[in-house]
């Protein structure tokens, strides 16, 4: 009678270690590897300044020693199209409150590596925003889209002398 | 039920948001330039100016006709009274933003009460179509040379690129020594000994005046 009872005891082990050893099959057979891939969208300049130097009233120079001046690099793989844009906020800021217009100052899409849209020849700049690139299709795969500009400056006769300055903003911004 | 319907609400605007928002990045660039000073004073109508006031040397080479000693006042080869013309133009250009201002000086043989300059109350701005500008420091009329300032730049009219600002000047000698203009008496020297005479009149264009 004893001997029996032992032999249950037993049993009932062996049946436990059994039943652990299903649970972890069923882990391994659920596990999913994912990876999250993150959005990139960004704009970066080479170079944040812009000197056109000294210049004569009435006279025009045009920066872009290598080709270009600067070099904008747009990044984007959010499979969307983007617009690059040019804006000066307010205008050349001189000795005394003197004011050299911006529309004294021009730009140039020189090379892009991109396979969008760009505009020809050189521009200038308004009240508003100017497009300076329209992405193609395979500008948001995640490449690099270098856009190289040139830059002049066209001096009114009439502007006293001394240093000016103003702020170019550019604006890579994806459409709807 | 109250709680999965606020739930998907909830989500729904999460969802609209990542479509009415599109990414955007930007950066900037500080634009600079440093336009360099004009000034400076020419004889005018220079060679690319129409001359627009009848300018009789536009050289600023002033020659005059022999004098006899008897004459009142002696004009310069080619000029008569009331002929509407000038000897000389001045042109001033300047992009300061300072007030500036030109005087006028004599040097050489002919004494002081022997010369005479007539100056306008205006001088005149290319820039527009010559209109009258004010600034002129002597009335209009006859004046002695004297190292005086004859004319500042007034606010509004410091920079006169591309075209300048122009300044009319005529001479005369006085053999006598002796004139009164306007009742007013301009010279009280000696009368010119018989010779040949030459004299600078020396324009200087200053800030600071």
């Amino acid at each position: 009678m004893i001997k029996k009872i032992r032999i249950v005891l037993v049993i009932v082990f062996l049946f436990s270690q059994g039943r652990i050893y299903a649970a972890q099959d069923e882990i391994q057979a659920d596990a999913v590897a994912s990876v999250v891939v993150g959005t990139a969208f960004s704009l970066n300049l080479d170079k944040t300044s812009l000197d056109f130097g000294l210049l004569n009233p009435g006279e025009r120079i045009e920066l872009y020693s290598a080709g270009y001046y600067h070099q904008l690099t747009g990044l984007s793989n959010n499979k969307k199209n983007w617009v690059l844009k040019i804006a000066m906020p307010a205008d050349f800021a001189g000795p005394g409150g003197a004011l050299m217009s911006k529309a004294s100052f021009k730009w140039q899409l020189f090379w892009t590596n991109g396979s969008g849209i760009k505009k020809e020849g050189w521009e200038g700049l308004g009240d508003d925003p100017q497009v300076i690139y329209t992405s193609g299709p395979a500008d948001s795969q995640g490449e690099e889209i270098y856009i190289q500009l040139r830059y002049a400056l066209d001096v009114p006769e009439n502007i006293p002398s001394g240093n000016y300055s103003t702020i170019l903003v550019y604006t890579m911004t994806e459409t709807i | 039920m109250k709680k999965v319907i606020i739930l998907a609400l909830v989500l729904g605007l999460a969802g609209m948001g990542e479509y009415i928002f599109a990414a955007e990045s930007t950066t900037q660039a500080t634009v600079t330039a440093a336009v360099g000073s004009s000034f400076n004073i020419a004889f005018y109508p220079r060679t690319e100016d129409a001359n627009d006031f009848d300018i009789v040397f536009p050289s600023g080479q002033i020659t005059f006709p022999a004098i006899a000693g008897t004459e009142e006042i002696v004009y310069p080869d080619g000029r008569g009274v009331d002929d509407g013309k000038a000897d000389i133009g001045l042109l001033f250009l300047s992009n300061s933003s300072e007030s500036w201002g030109m005087k006028m000086s004599l040097s050489g043989d002919i004494p002081a009460d022997n010369i005479i300059a007539y100056t306008k109350n205006k001088v005149y701005d290319r820039n527009d179509n010559n209109a009258e500008l004010d600034g002129m420091q002597l009335d209009e009329g006859w004046h002695k040379i004297e190292d005086v300032t004859v004319y500042k730049a007034v606010e509004g009219d410091l920079v006169t690129l591309p075209k300048g600002t122009v300044m009319l000047l005529s001479f005369a000698i006085i053999p006598s020594g002796k004139f009164t203009y306007q009742e007013a008496e301009i010279c009280n020297g000696d009368a010119l000994p018989a010779k040949s005479y030459t004299s600078t009149v020396l324009f200087t264009m200053a800030t600071g005046l």
